[in-house]
């Protein structure tokens, strides 16, 4: 290197003067590059134009900012570009999710706060309009929740309440899975990947045509999951398996109606660490596989019907089946699932739009109830209804819009359920969008919070040996949260978009541990305490918090995108001495700060280089430490039916953990991982 | 080694991703359709007017057509008109209005030569002669013959023969 330059470049002020030098000879080449590239394109043809391929801009995020929600939308070129294997993976790409990795198939993720446990529970997940957080514990068996990576057309996630539409369990926000059309799909996608954590993943996709108006898609996926390890470094045991197989149809039937009927099929071989369960007899404790086999089948079919230019209705209908067992505790369920949903939209006058819509949902399980988890009864079914009404009022056009909406909710063993909000946007003008709202949501208790027993764990003692366990309650009360929001977006410029969300939640009855005098009893053969933890709304508090999110093109082929959230919580007992604070996983579970920076860029022969870096605090009460990460990826596209990339993830370190001890599930430390994937089009 | 960063940085920004931004294809789009479409003045020598109606989600795209040639006129971009002034113009683009005033704004030029272009949903269905849709990241466009009709409009068929044609649907 040049003595004199590197003289220059080593003192601080060379270093400025370098700076400065090299954002001014940027700035103007950035401009002049982005004219040649303007001009070249306007000497194109229509033909040639119409063969360009585009990078998706903000135009749904212009959308987005006519929303008074704090909402976010993971795109498939986002979700492409980071190399997700997963959806989890690509949920980590959302500002203000607390996504934490348990082990190698499961994760705890939730918006503001109660993520950290794989309990997370108070989001719901919809996947083509499919609700699928489980009603057993009310949070999500991600494990469970996949497709063709390539075929999901966008994610979007709102954070905060969205009960008023989305109804009980859309506490603390909404995640919005929406796969492609198959008139998207078509023709044949083969994706296969291997790497030092993967002994391999193929996915296989091909779209027709039947006839001028009617796609359809079939696909089939298959993967094999390396264990991640221990503390000790040494494999955990968690490997992953899954099968997948399904299908999609799209009709448009008439230019007003539009037909969509798709299903899948599921099979998967769940690892799992293994770890400690109850015995009565000494040394009181056994070590239990964490193993489990899940099937599942869903079919869904939807109607969508206009009416007139402002006026819209849909029908859905779909089944649902899944049961997973654990051969470690004899454990096993099946859930089965009917659900009907309607909707109609319509204008009354200049100002009001309305949305309106009925639902009914029909479930049902069988439990196999063993030793150490067991429903009582072990056979029920639950009818939930709902109906629910918004109107969008256009207070001054294009200015200031409200909204008011509630759903009325009705299910078995709780009754009537009331979740209002109210929202006020405001568009000064093009560029600046001010939100505010407040809206009470809920969240139902679980079967598992209604029904269960588990024992968690017992103790030597004279005479008698002591069992602890968690006990169901039907006097249980759904979990209430009223929330209060504000919300700013802008557009800088057309290279530059912030966004800001503000919120304070106050939740109450949240659903803690009340402890109940033991009892003494006979459980196969042996004389001892019974002493239960018995699920009770016991703890009650604030969270609070801000999330920030920018994203920057600094050159049409540079994209940086960041954000940080912060994040609070203040929980307590509703009254002195009764909740079992220590026990409950609602309280310490979540990074105070979390903070993401990502790097896209587009490098000269079709090579697209990304850079994820993350930044999240320590769990305290699950005893994880802060830690940062790196994932990269690095694709060539030689042809345009063919890809190539490199991927690599959890880079900064061998492995470290994302969560931390708790009960029913061991977590695992997430390894380094390195990725390879080709990519064919046919 | 900050200069060699600064180098590399340098030959990327240059370097022309294979990739362009939706709206800089869009608006070559825009250029093109001035070619392929006669207005009822026609042979006049004045600027062919090319409007935007809404934000703008160009950027710079738009002002590099500024002062290009079309069919003998001079190209001239108008950014934040209202309705009001969109009938002046022959190429009028409407960007993010909701549906109602969309549908006001069509009904408003229907019967005047302007060529209404747009990615709002079902544009052309509803009135509009030029509806954008992005197809596996590629732009196409749909066009509404009996809107250009009832507008006055030629539109040559070197343009039609690469659109999808859909009929207004009431």
């Amino acid at each position: 290197m040049n003595g004199t330059l590197s003289a220059i470049g080593d003192s601080v002020l060379g270093k400025a003067i370098t700076a400065l030098v090299c954002a001014l000879v940027l700035s103007a080449l950035s401009a002049a590059g982005k004219h040649v590239a303007a001009a070249n394109l306007t000497d194109m043809s229509l033909e040639q134009l119409l063969q360009i391929e585009v990078t998706s801009v903000s135009k749904r995020k212009e959308r987005i900012s006519d929303s008074p929600a704090a909402i976010f939308v993971v795109t498939q070129d986002d979700i492409h570009r980071m190399g997700a294997t997963s959806i989890p993976e690509a949920l980590r790409l959302v500002p203000g999710l607390q996504v934490s990795r348990i082990d190698r198939s499961k994760w705890g993720i939730n918006a503001r706060g109660f993520s950290g446990g794989f309990q997370a529970n108070k989001m719901q997940v919809l996947i083509d309009g499919r609700s699928v957080y489980t009603p057993l514990f009310s949070g999500v068996w991600w494990d469970e929740q996949d497709t063709i990576m390539e075929d999901i057309e966008r994610i979007e996630v709102i954070r905060g309440p969205g009960a008023s539409l989305w109804g009980a369990n859309a506490v603390n926000g909404v995640i919005n899975i929406i796969t492609k059309q198959a008139g998207n799909t078509q023709g044949g996608l083969l994706s296969a990947a291997a790497g030092n954590e993967d002994n391999g993943a193929v996915a296989l996709r091909y779209g027709g045509a039947a006839g001028k108006n009617t796609h359809y898609r079939v696909y089939g996926k298959y993967f094999d999951r390396d264990a991640f390890v221990d503390a000790q470094g040494k494999a955990a045991g968690d490997n992953w398996r899954e099968k997948k197989a399904g299908f999609r149809l799209d009709q448009q039937w008439t230019a007003d109606d539009a037909l969509t009927l798709q299903g899948e099929v599921h099979e998967g071989d769940v690892g799992g660490a293994s770890s400690a369960a109850a015995t009565l007899k000494p040394p009181f404790a056994r070590t239990v596989a964490g193993q489990q086999r899940t099937e599942s089948a869903n079919v869904v079919t939807r109607w969508k019907r206009r009416l007139s230019e402002t006026s819209d209705f849909a029908l859905q209908v779909y089944y649902d089946h899944s049961q997973r067992t654990t051969p470690s505790l004899s454990l096993g369920w099946t859930i089965d699932t009917v659900d009907v949903d309607f909707q109609h939209s319509f204008a009354l006058g200049e100002r009001h739009k309305f949305l309106w819509g009925a639902g009914y949902r029909y479930l049902q399980d069988d439990f196999q109830n063993s030793f150490d988890i067991s429903l009582h009864p072990s056979q029920r079914s639950d009818h939930w209804s709902n109906i629910f009404i918004q109107d969008e009022i256009n207070l001054i056009p294009d200015r200031v819009r409200l909204t008011l909406g509630s759903k009325f909710e009705h299910r078995d063993i709780i009754g009537f359920m009331f979740q209002p909000n109210a929202r006020l946007l405001w568009t000064p003008d093009d560029r600046h969008t001010l939100w505010a709202s407040v809206a009470r949501a809920l969240r139902t208790p679980s079967w598992g919070e209604q029904d269960s027993r588990f024992n968690v764990q017992a103790q030597p003692g004279s005479p008698f040996p002591a069992l602890i366990f968690w006990q169901g309650s039907r006097q249980t009360d759904p979990e209430e949260l009223l929330a209060y929001e504000l919300g700013y977006r802008t557009q800088v410029s057309s290279a530059l978009a912030l966004d800001a969300a503000l919120f304070y939640n106050v939740y109450d009855k949240l659903i803690g541990f009340g402890q109940l005098p033991c009892s003494l009893r006979v459980t196969r053969g042996v004389e001892h305490l019974d002493c239960p933890l018995v699920f009770q709304n016991t703890l009650e508090g604030e969270t609070y918090g801000i999330e920030l999110f920018a994203d920057w093109r600094l050159f049409p082929a540079w994209r940086l995108l960041g954000g940080y959230t912060w994040l609070k919580s203040d929980l307590r007992p509703r009254q002195p001495n009764t909740g079992v604070a220590g026990i409950t996983s609602q309280v310490g579970t979540d990074p105070e700060h979390q903070f993401f920076l990502r790097s896209s860029l587009d490098l000269p022969h079709n090579v697209q280089f990304d850079v994820l870096f993350r930044y999240v605090d320590a769990l305290p009460f699950l005893r994880v430490n802060a830690y940062p990460t790196l994932d990269m990826r690095l694709a060539w596209k030689p042809w345009k039916s063919l890809e190539l990339s490199l991927v690599g993830r959890n880079l900064t370190d061998d492995h470290h953990f994302e969560s931390g001890k708790q009960t029913i599930v061991t977590p695992t430390a997430i390894e380094r991982d390195f990725l390879a994937v080709v990519r064919w089009y046919f | 080694m900050a200069f060699g960063a600064c180098l590399a940085l340098a030959t990327l920004s240059l370097t022309r991703a294979q990739q362009f931004s939706e709206y800089d294809v869009k608006a070559a789009f825009l250029f093109n359709f001035a070619k392929f479409v006669e207005w009822p003045d026609q042979g006049t020598t004045g600027p062919l007017k090319l409007c935007l109606l809404g934000s703008d989600p160009f950027g710079d795209a738009l002002s590099a057509l500024e002062g290009k040639r079309v069919q003998g006129r001079l190209l001239q971009t108008r950014r934040d008109i209202d309705e009001d002034a969109a009938t002046s113009c022959h190429i009028l683009f409407v960007n993010e209005l909701d549906k109602r005033r969309l549908l006001n704004v069509l009904r408003k030029l229907q019967h005047l030569p302007v060529l209404t272009v747009s990615d709002s949903k079902d544009f052309a269905e509803i009135g509009g002669i030029i509806g954008f849709i992005t197809v596996d990241n590629r732009i196409q466009f749909e066009i509404n013959l009996e809107a250009a009709q009832k507008a006055r409009l030629r539109i040559s068929s070197q343009l039609l023969k690469l659109a999808r044609l859909v009929k207004a649907g009431k």
